[in-house]
């Protein structure tokens, strides 16, 4: 068949070149952003049948007559049309890179591989499904995009990073986080809120060993690559994004006690067990008619009483009301990009602000970037200089069961608390001066005070640098170096102001600043062969040394008794005996040498292989181990190219993937080979002491991965899938056996164990309609992963928090006593037994047991829709968690009589009252102590509509007259609505308990897009 | 040309590689000292003895420290304090209600710490912890050179505070958590040297008495190396201390005659304080009859904040019983330990606890008096009442407790009492003595008296029980949950089982 064709081609050219005057025309292809040659760009003349390719070098021959327009496609460039003289001799072309297509490029810090030949798995998100979202930190835009990457938020702090979990937890105590790679320079994956969302032209998340083991020992987590914009080759572009918009509070199933109902709740248990109030004071009962102290009262005091608790029950402040506000966001981004074909660049400068949904809270930043690309000859440069400046500030006692806590706080408050009294605020320690005598504990009150008199914000300059250097050897041999930086300096100030309470001495204020510098730096150099010969073979080889070095430091200092006038600034410490400062801090550093071998061969776009080593050694593993191997070969089969597919209409690409690999896994702590001392002091005078056993054994975390994979269209491209299976069996994990007492420590971080994931992701989207005028897609991603812990060597089975983790069951598997409801009889709160039988006795030390799920959601995904009409586009993306599991502590506070002065949960209501009641809630009273169990697990499964956006393209003809290219208007909201039997605020989360936390917050905007 | 400059990049790469490369892994800790370079001059060997007596400062669990754990579950557990209403933190509440397990984290306090799911933090503060870290010294002080003869002396007396430190620690481990007292009963395991593979540590129990004779071995031990001279520091473990923890430790054996010959090398150095200087030792004003105290800092962890917060609230007040023991205008010791505050409003104790109170610029921040004269008086006394063969004991006896007495009570009359009556009275003398220095439990424990509550104070807000009684299973502390399941050969108390 190829031969036919070919033959068919060859007659054709004797035919053209019978009919008019050929002539030669050679041209070279190379890439307008690194000036990289591009083999295997097909080349067709308009208005005739004649094709050809780039071949290895980039470069073509034609035989033309006259003057020719030629059609240059590649994949991942935008297709180019050029017209050629008839004068043309020699025609030099650069492709720009298409940002619609840039899905079908997979870019690693080493390389960049068409899809079509890559045998890895890995999801790529383009500047449009990034640049807009309005979340302060980029990588929260993931949320649902990618399939099999678990993104969830874990506050709404603004700014707050999210957690990403890339084909499953395959560590025990080591960090999940995936590496992230921001311009070829390792970026801290948990600060990265400092980057301009805006400036993100791809962000490719690895997921298989093939693609990840160029990273080696950190490799296991997955790898999330980020590229920013760059410059193209033609007249100057100016872009403005403007958004405006406000944070409100998102739905929830909360449910405390109005006034009225606590009242009545106080008045009712002071009847059924006076012994619950006695020493407490509740005017509920206090004050109750029925309160048999009350009985002997005269009328009017009487009437006095029942007037206090009408005037009590009027009040009624919503908590929510006080500690929710509606946050204000704004964003303006400029940028301009141009270029001649020596020197290209793009700039950006970004002012981002917004508002959390409690006050206090907010982000603010401040950006800039500037990427600069050079070509002269055989030499090219691409620099990217990237820096941020950003503000947050954040609430007291976030994620804690302290009052402090405002969204703790929402919920003790009394309904019946009035925090204001003729617009003085009256807290704890201010109280006994109130006009009026106050009847609650001031808990509300108090965490307002705080936050007026608090202040905990951060300051962040990230800066980050590549220069990448590559000089043309000869024409198959390049030199590459890399040189980047990662610089991150986050300044933590907390200020905590005199608070006068009458009864003390007065208490001191005090400043508290952290100041943490992170700096890495990445050296990568050596050589690149590429070759393509007999218009079928590609190889493609690079042999790189690579230096990662990484410093850190902390500076804490606490200076007590500042002057309130000077808030903020160290300069208000006095430093007096009487108040004394503190300062400490630490130092850390790391080191990883690497040599790193990368070969692909390619056959006919038909079959490739891509095989990767990599020769890591780091200084915080022991000595014995210090140096490992990591690997890995995929093989690509281009199967739409074999001949019996070729011809099949309707099947427009078809692929089979599959790959095999080792990786390693990032490191929790830089010494923990080492035994050693720390400073601490006694009485006057300093001294050492043992503060780790060490473990000279400390190994790498491993993962082996298997991975297999298909990706097709169909339709004339109009169905688009990819699903892949893999095998990830993680082994060596750091595990902290908890060690006996009796050692002197409580844990000793040791390699063992292994764990198991195991799991299908796809992603499907068809366009269901696409006409003209109307267009209509529709997609899906997945991720449905099995956990399971394989093996934990020498030690037993062990509790981390209210899980276990323990040999056959997933990790995060809740272990809890289990509940067995309310004993009619006594109001009892009843357990379950190991072996099956009922008690009132709580033991969970020989009551816990599993089977109320894991924490970690096995199936999560996604799914969009994209409409087009006319002018106006219509996007929506939801993202799904089925089968998660949390451990919901708050009710452990709203329901418990430990804490009879807090205002309850409204489930309280329906709690057992006499013999007989069947109900779900235990009697009320001192000694029915409330305890965790597995009633407070709950489904936290949840869908939530994470993004509307609603746009309209301004008609050309509008703009044209003003210069402008073209301009949008959209209106987006962010997180609008969550389906979920959860009962707290937000069933999102990075941890599994719930504990009073941030919710993530509904955001609207409205945004307007002008390029010019 | 491209060949050799190909083959350049290659040598040069492998050389990088092979020389540079490792020199460039070698990063040794910047913030921590390498256990083999860390004891190496007698300057060290200073620093790492001050930094085992610093452990009994760490945290241990919630907001107990190593050192003030035994008062802290005295107060708990004992007769001595309240839960007033105001206590709405909830902390200590559990072991004050004597709801204990072993999952519940105040009966952890004199054994070690976990991660739990309240408090995921990680407390490195335990007994065992302060035991380790003095073996490890211990490991490698016989090794450290000395130049001079005071150095030499100097050493012996930090190998002798190590060996005290390592008695005394197991002792408060053993009479927390041992079955009982008698000595065929479980006792715990005793350290005594590293293990540098931590995992592999899992000792099981030794039975009380053995338990017993491995203390007195170490206390021996030490007193036979502490060099002679008179230390004055306080705040250090001195040969005296040795004595008075024999002392001790001989009470709890029923070692009477012994008992009463460490008590009395103990009595006869130092002498009971003064009327007037005796306010001044909870002040720290003064160090008198004080032979040991645990040395705390501004920024340490406060045992006064136990009874009362830095917000002022009474978590634990002084409980009827006890304040209704004392004369309270005689009673030397009444102002000092108990302070009536009648001014604090409706629903709000006023007994507090005043022996930490400290000063009103630190509240609550005292030394911890571990060991002080007194209680060698009343150790004596005991011993010499049960003595059988010393003829006069009781006289003795009588006269030891007269002794104390008078020297706290303004025109005390002296009295004696038979034998029966001579214990309850030095009961009664201890519990008032020695309120809230960690002995009221252990010493109901060692009588198998059951511990009473009434009469309780109006804002009592405990639980349902007021007694607890030597049958009961509460009376006694579990093996922690997280213990048994690291360590395999640890069998639970037998009422926990």
């Amino acid at each position: 068949m190829g031969k036919f064709l070919s033959c068919l081609l060859l007659v054709h050219l004797v035919v053209l070149s019978a009919v008019a005057q050929q002539r030669n025309v050679k041209g070279s292809v190379i890439s307008n952003d690194n000036n990289e040659v591009l083999p295997g760009v097909s080349i067709k003349v308009k208005g005739s049948r004649t094709v050809t390719q780039t071949d290895a070098n980039g470069e073509f021959q034609l035989n033309l007559a006259g003057s020719n327009d030629l059609e240059l496609a590649y994949v991942g460039y935008q297709t180019l049309t050029i017209r050629v003289g008839e004068s043309d001799s020699f025609i030099k072309v650069k492709l720009i890179p298409n940002e619609a297509s840039l899905k079908e490029v997979i870019i690693t810090s080493y390389s960049r591989e068409k899809r079509a030949q890559f045998s890895g798995a890995a999801s790529v998100l383009t500047a449009q499904q990034i640049n807009q979202v309005p979340v302060g930190s980029f990588e929260h835009a993931l949320q649902g995009q990618a399939a099999g990457v678990y993104v969830t938020a874990g506050s709404g702090q603004p700014g707050s990073a999210a957690r990403l979990i890339v084909r499953g937890v395959s560590t025990i105590n080591g960090s999940t986080n995936p590496l992230f790679i921001v311009d070829d320079v390792p970026t801290e994956s948990t600060i990265v809120y400092a980057i301009n969302s805006a400036d993100i032209q791809s962000v490719t998340v690895l997921k298989d060993a093939a693609a990840t083991a160029l990273y080696g020992s950190r490799g296991s987590n997955g790898v999330v690559v980020v590229t920013t914009k760059r410059g193209a080759v033609g007249p100057l572009k100016f872009n403005y994004n403007s958004q405006l918009g406000v944070s409100v509070k998102n739905n929830d199933n909360y449910s405390m006690m109005t006034s009225a109902q606590r009242l009545q709740f106080e008045e009712e248990v002071g009847l059924e067990s006076p012994d619950t109030w006695r020493s407490v004071s509740v005017p509920g009962w206090n004050f109750s008619e029925r309160n048999p102290a009350n009985l002997n009262l005269s009328t009017e005091a009487k009437a006095r009483n029942t007037g206090i608790l009408d005037s009590l029950r009027n009040i009624n402040t919503d908590w929510r009301d006080v500690f929710f506000r509606n946050g204000k966001y704004q964003r303006h981004n400029v940028s301009a990009a141009g270029g001649s074909e020596k020197f290209r660049f793009f700039s950006s400068g970004e002012y981002f602000d917004q508002d959390g949904i409690a006050e206090e809270s907010y982000m603010k930043r401040y950006s800039f970037r500037t990427n600069l690309d050079f070509t002269e000859k055989r030499f090219s440069a691409n620099i990217s200089l990237g820096l941020g400046y950003s503000r947050t500030s954040g609430i007291e006692n976030e994620n804690n069961s302290s009052s402090f806590n405002p969204f703790a706080s929402v919920y003790y408050a009394l309904p019946y608390e009035q925090p204001y009294i003729n617009g003085m605020l009256y807290h704890p320690g201010n109280a006994n001066s109130a006009p009026v005598s106050i009847l609650d504990q001031r808990e509300g009150s108090s965490a307002i005070e705080r936050m007026l008199d608090g202040t905990s914000s951060s300051d962040l300059i990230k800066a980050m640098f590549t220069t990448k250097l590559q000089y043309k050897l000869t024409n198959d041999l390049y030199a590459t170096t890399t040189l980047g930086v990662d610089f991150r300096d986050l300044d933590f100030i907390r200020t905590l102001l005199t608070r006068p309470v009458a009864s003390l001495p007065a208490k001191l204020g005090s400043y508290t600043e952290v100041v943490n510098r992170n700096l890495q730096y990445v050296s990568t150099s050596g050589l690149n062969y590429k070759k393509a010969w007999a218009s079928r073979h590609q190889l493609d080889l690079k042999a790189l040394f690579e230096l990662n070095r990484l410093k850190f430091k902390s500076t804490t200092f606490v200076g007590n008794g500042i002057n309130p006038k000077l808030i903020g600034s160290p300069a208000g410490i006095p430093n007096s005996t009487s108040a004394p400062s503190m300062a400490t801090g630490s130092r850390t550093q790391s080191a990883l040498v690497s040599l790193i071998g990368l070969a692909s061969y390619s056959y006919n776009q038909k079959y490739s292989v891509n095989v990767n080593y990599r020769y890591d050694g780091s200084s915080v593993v022991g000595r014995e181990n210090r140096w490992t191997g990591f690997y890995s070969a995929g093989l690509n089969w281009n199967a739409k190219e074999e001949n019996f597919l070729k011809d099949i209409y309707f099947l427009d690409g078809l692929k089979f993937r599959g790959s095999y690999g080792k990786t390693g896994s990032q490191f929790p702590g830089n010494f923990n080979a080492f035994s050693t001392y720390e400073t601490t002091k006694y009485s006057g005078s300093t001294g050492i002491v043992a503060n780790s056993p060490g473990n000279s054994d400390y190994d790498w975390e491993i993962t082996h991965q298997l991975s297999t994979g298909i990706d097709f269209s169909l339709l004339k491209n109009r169905i688009y899938g990819s699903f892949d299976w893999y095998n990830k069996i993680s082994s060596n994990l750091f595990i902290d056996q908890p060690l006996s007492s009796t050692s002197g420590f409580i844990t000793s971080r040791i390699n063992a164990g292994k764990m198991r994931n195991r799991g299908f992701e796809g992603e499907l989207s068809g366009d269901i309609v696409s006409k003209k005028d109307f267009f209509l897609r529709v997609g899906a991603s997945f991720n449905y992963n099995q956990n399971k812990v394989l093996d934990l060597g020498q030690v037993n089975d062990f509790i981390v928090g209210t899980t276990i983790v323990r040999e056959g069951l997933p990790f995060g598997t809740q272990y809890a006593v289990k509940w067995a409801g309310v004993f009619m009889q006594t109001g009892d709160a009843m357990y379950y037994n190991r072996d099956g039988t009922i008690t009132s006795t709580y033991d969970p030390t020989n009551q816990n047991v599993t089977g109320f799920g894991s924490y970690i959601p096995p199936f999560v995904g996604g799914f969009n829709s994209t409409i087009k009409y006319k002018d106006f586009s219509l996007n929506a993306l939801f993202s799904f968690v089925n089968g998660y599991y949390r451990l919901n502590n708050e009710p452990l506070y709203n329901e418990s009589p430990s804490f009879a002065t807090s205002n309850k949960s409204t489930a309280l209501l329906r709690r057992w009252r006499n013999p007989g009641d069947i109900t779900d809630i235990q009697r009320y009273d001192r000694n029915s102590t409330r305890r965790l169990s597995s009633k407070d697990i709950e489904d936290a499964s949840y869908i939530r509509f994470r993004n509307l956006t609603l746009g309209y393209t301004v008609p050309k003809d509008l703009i044209s007259k003003v210069g402008v290219k073209s301009a949008m208007l959209y209106v987006q909201g962010q997180n609008l609505y969550t389906w979920t039997k959860w009962t707290g605020f937000d069933p999102e989360d990075n941890n599994n308990i719930a504990i009073f936390e941030y919710p993530t917050a509904r955001t609207f905007s409205l945004g307007l897009n002008v390029n010019f | 040309m491209i060949n050799r400059y190909i083959k350049c990049l290659i040598a040069g790469t492998v050389f990088l590689t092979a020389t540079a490369c490792n020199k460039t892994l070698d990063i040794l800790p910047t913030d921590t000292i390498v256990a083999n370079v860390a004891i190496q001059t007698m300057s060290d060997l200073d620093q790492a003895v001050a930094g085992v007596y610093g452990t009994l400062g760490n945290t241990n669990v919630q907001y107990r420290t190593v050192g003030n754990a035994d008062i802290i579950l005295s107060s708990l557990m004992s007769d001595e304090n309240y839960l007033p209403a105001e206590n709405v933190s909830g902390n200590g509440v559990n072991m004050y209600k004597w709801l204990l397990h072993p999952d519940e984290q105040n009966t952890w306090a004199n054994w070690g710490s976990s991660l739990t799911p309240t408090n995921p933090v990680i407390f490195t503060g335990s007994n065992y912890a302060v035991i380790d870290r003095a073996n490890r010294v211990l490991r490698v002080i016989d090794a450290v050179p000395t130049t001079t003869n005071e150095e030499l002396i100097r050493k012996a007396r930090q190998k002798a505070e190590l060996l005290t430190i390592r008695a005394f620690c197991h002792f408060r481990v053993l009479k927390s958590y041992a079955e009982n007292y008698e000595p065929q009963s479980l006792g715990i395991p005793y350290m005594e040297s590293i293990n540098d593979a931590p995992g592999a540590v899992k000792p099981s129990r030794l039975t009380v008495g053995e338990s017993f004779e491995k203390i007195e071995s170490d206390l021996e031990a030490a007193r036979s190396i502490y060099p002679s001279g008179t230390v004055t520091d306080v705040t250090r473990l001195s040969k005296l201390a040795v004595y008075a923890l024999k002392a001790r430790v001989f009470l709890y054996e029923k070692k009477w005659d012994s008992a009463a010959v460490a008590a009395t090398e103990v009595i006869n150095t130092i002498p009971l304080a003064t009327r007037a200087q005796f306010p001044g030792i909870w002040t720290d004003a003064n160090n008198s009859e004080v032979i040991w105290k645990l040395k705390k800092d501004v920024d340490n962890d406060r045992i006064g904040s136990f009874y009362r917060t830095s917000a002022g609230i009474v978590e634990y007040a002084a409980s009827p019983k006890l304040v209704n023991l004392f004369d309270q205008a005689a009673d030397i010791r009444f102002a000092s330990y108990i302070k009536i505050d009648n001014t604090r409003g409706n629903n709000k104790s006023p007994y507090l606890v005043n022996k930490y109170a400290y000063n009103t610029t630190n509240v609550g921040l005292a030394d911890l008096k571990l060991i002080r004269v007194a209680e060698m008086y009343l150790i004596r006394a005991e011993a010499y009442a049960e003595s059988s063969n010393a003829p006069g004991g009781l006289a003795l006896a009588n006269s030891d407790l007269n002794a104390l007495r008078s020297a706290r009570i303004e025109n005390y009359v002296p009295t004696s009492y038979n034998k029966e009556n001579l214990i309850d009275e030095i009961y009664q003398e201890r519990f008032k003595e020695l309120a809230f220095e960690g002995h009221r439990y252990f010493d109901l424990r060692r009588r198998s008296k059951e511990i009473n509550r009434t009469p309780l104070a109006a804002d009592d807000a405990g639980g349902s029980k007021t007694i607890l009684k030597p049958t009961d299973k509460e009376y006694y502390l579990p093996i922690p949950g997280f213990e048994l399941r690291a360590n395999e050969n640890m069998v639970q108390n037998p009422l926990y089982r």
